[in-house]
């Protein structure tokens, strides 16, 4: 973006696809599923998003509207006969994605990482299900105390004329997809995939380029994220740069930006102005 | 039916050729009796090509309207502007319609036109032609099928490819709203209908941002010409010039859209034709007022959320795409692939399926579509269907939609109700 090969970019469209069973999991029965104990959900996964709008853009946001609900995730949802805690005997198990079936099919192949490291640190089956079976992980989705969105949809009117469009929805399992929308260029990326496309416009018949970042980004979490961080962390103590890609008078923006969108969604869609948002915390 | 559906053109641009091309090809059941375009040219090539006798030759629609009614059915392929004018004397005159959309930039008027159909008994199909391809139909069967649980969300998005833009939006046809419709109406009334027809939900209220941002003067380049030739300073790099009509003539390539610059199938007379007309002004320096990016948020019954992007700045493997999410699975679909990538979430290991949906796809516009419309039109003069399942009765939310969601972009994003904007509009 920064070489200006996409000329000047009007539009991104992206997502997050949190997927069903990591929304079942962490938004559901677990830690993020209640905003009053932790956060709203645009906030909780999404500043990721907000926040790299606008650092891979440089610009600020202006205005944003939202509109979404918890919908799947409720009593009057669950499958008739559904129990309150999820075992093979309940009516629903063998159709239903939500159940616990996805943790013991997955610790009986013995891969004990993460989700299941959260649910229990057994490394063996048996041990690893009588975890599971005492612990919040096999309350059925259904019949937990959440309030968490399942589903969200977002504008964002960015400075110059930049318009985002931004979908985080539990049903949906392309993680997160980004496309980049340029005057003489397009790029599209799959965090899953780890490649970059690249269209360019040239004189009017287009050129492609892909460009890999798998070899960075396979060893840790995050995409690699998660070592990176600390390595910078590092340099920054010894003085080999002088401000951290993240420091928080950069990150607070996308806290903002959640925020307000949180405020739109509450409004039933209502557009709220980031100045005017700012303006009623103060 | 054992005689010939008898149908009428009045417009014959790139649409009614489409669709003239199609009822050609089912020359047992559908003769075109009469067309009619204010180009002499384009009514003498298409009565050469489709054999329209010279009596069912008129100068334009309204020449043709005056006569008693020529056919069953009429093709009405004008200008946004001018359907009403055509339509409304066409169903007095009893002729049935194939209407191309917008069926009006006035939701006044097309509610209208449905009105006077209903009460002559006349048939109006809008040329909502997405509903007619398998791509779409194939959708459709999956949703309805249940396999993907209750729809919660979709996320699309029109590329509508910078070429295209540039072409139909910038310096052709439809590049200003005064003389025809906006954006989002005349490209994406095809993808609220859509989004309608998949979810059988009707809209609640919408959302948008939107702008025309780059072709405009003070976004040309330096020293760029007001028309465009090879002379131009930014020739070399810039991506709207008219290299590519010229590249695409130079390999003898004169299809859409260059059968719309110039009817020549040779380079020298198709660039002569290209300098002298409207295909041939910079970008930046044309009376175009249409959005080039918008970004709309649909809310839906049932809590269905929809976020839908149009862009200019595209590519042509971007097509339309759609992205259904359902609580049991989700389905990925692009026009540009012709498969259909469906996740079932089953019992937490997800099964995924991929769905091919015809060589029939292929062969015609839009996606089979132009050709599919018309063999629907058919089964329904024969009785086969009861209705249309473009019929404008069904066709004028999509418009509702798509006026609506302006209203707000015009407005800097304002939450637009549905039920209180059509109150206004009364």
């Amino acid at each position: 973006m920064d070489s200006g090969m996409l000329g000047k970019i009007y539009s991104i469209q992206a997502c997050e696809g949190v997927g069903y069973w990591h929304m079942a999991h962490s938004f559901v029965r677990g830690n993020w599923r209640n905003s009053d104990e932790t956060s709203p959900m645009i906030l909780q996964k999404c500043c990721h998003d907000m926040d790299i709008f606008l650092w891979l853009t440089g610009k600020h946001c202006k205005s944003v509207s939202s509109f979404g609900h918890l919908s799947h995730f409720k009593p009057e949802c669950a499958p008739e006969g559904a129990h309150e805690h999820c075992t093979e005997e309940c009516p629903a198990y063998a159709t239903c994605p939500y159940s616990i079936e996805r943790y013991l099919h997955h610790a009986r192949n013995n891969c004990f990482g993460w989700p299941l490291d959260v649910v229990s640190p057994a490394t063996n089956y048996d041990d690893f299900r009588r975890d599971l079976l005492a612990g919040p992980y096999s309350r059925c989705v259904y019949h937990c105390d959440n309030n968490v969105v399942d589903h969200q949809v977002v504008n964002l009117q960015f400075e110059d004329d930049l318009t985002l469009s931004f979908s985080m929805s539990a049903f949906d399992q392309r993680g997160r997809n980004t496309a980049v929308m340029g005057t003489e260029g397009f790029i599209s990326s799959t965090t899953d995939e780890s490649t970059i496309r690249v269209v360019k416009y040239n004189q009017g018949i287009e050129s492609y380029e892909e460009f890999n970042t798998e070899a960075e980004t396979d060893q840790f979490g995050h995409g690699g994220g998660d070592y990176i961080l600390v390595k910078e962390l590092v340099d920054l103590l010894n003085g080999e740069v002088s401000v951290a890609s993240t420091c928080i008078d950069d990150s607070v923006e996308s806290h903002i930006v959640a925020l307000a969108v949180e405020k739109s969604r509450e409004l039933g869609g209502e557009l709220v102005h980031i100045n005017d948002y700012v303006k009623t915390l103060n | 039916m054992s005689k010939k559906l008898t149908v009428a053109f009045a417009g014959l641009g790139s649409r009614g050729n489409a669709y003239a091309e199609s009822c050609a090809l089912m020359s047992d059941k559908i003769e075109i009796v009469a067309c009619a375009d204010i180009i002499p040219g384009k009514v003498t090539r298409f009565a050469e090509k489709y054999g329209v006798p010279a009596e069912g030759c008129y100068s334009s629609a309204e020449e043709m309207l005056q006569k008693d009614r020529l056919a069953d059915v009429m093709f009405i392929c004008t200008m946004d502007k001018q359907h009403y004018g055509h339509a409304i004397p066409a169903l007095e005159k009893d002729y049935h319609l194939v209407l191309e959309k917008p069926i009006s930039t006035d939701l006044r008027e097309c509610t209208e036109i449905a009105r006077v159909a209903n009460e002559r008994d006349r048939k109006v199909i809008v040329c909502h032609t997405m509903r007619y391809t398998p791509f779409a139909r194939k959708i459709k069967e999956i949703i309805d099928s249940g396999v993907l649980g209750k729809v919660l969300s979709i996320q699309a998005s029109e590329g509508v490819t910078f070429w295209h833009q540039a072409h139909s939006f910038v310096r052709g046809n439809w590049r200003n709203s005064d003389e025809t419709s906006p954006m989002i109406l005349q490209k994406c009334c095809h993808d609220m209908d859509m989004f309608l027809w998949l979810t059988g939900k009707h809209c609640k209220s919408v959302s948008s941002f939107g702008e025309l941002s780059h072709f405009k003067a003070e976004c040309a380049p330096e020293g760029a010409h007001e028309r465009c030739s090879e002379e131009c300073p930014a020739y070399a790099t810039c991506p709207y010039s008219i290299e590519r009509y010229l590249h695409h003539a130079k390999e003898g390539s004169f299809s859409w859209p260059l059968d719309v610059v110039s009817p020549a199938t040779n380079y020298d007379d198709f660039r002569r034709d290209l300098l002298a007309g409207p295909y041939s002004r910079c970008v930046y320096h044309c009376d175009n007022n249409v959005v080039d990016h918008q970004v709309v948020n649909l809310q839906f019954e049932d809590d269905l959320t929809i976020s839908f992007s149009m862009c200019a700045f595209t590519n042509g493997s971007c097509g339309r795409r759609l992205h259904i999410m359902g609580t049991h699975g989700d389905l990925i679909a692009c026009t540009e692939d012709k498969q259909l990538k469906v996740n079932l979430f089953r019992r937490g290991i997800e099964e995924v399926q991929y769905v091919d949906t015809g060589a029939l796809t292929d062969a015609f516009g839009h996606g089979g579509g132009d050709y599919i419309l018309v063999e629907d039109l058919v089964s329904l003069f024969e009785g086969k269907c009861a209705e249309s399942v473009t019929s404008i009765n069904d066709s004028v939310e999509s418009h509702v939609v798509s006026l609506a969601v302006e209203a707000s972009r015009v407005s800097g994003g304002c939450l637009v109700k549905i039920d209180e904007y059509l109150k206004e509009i009364k």
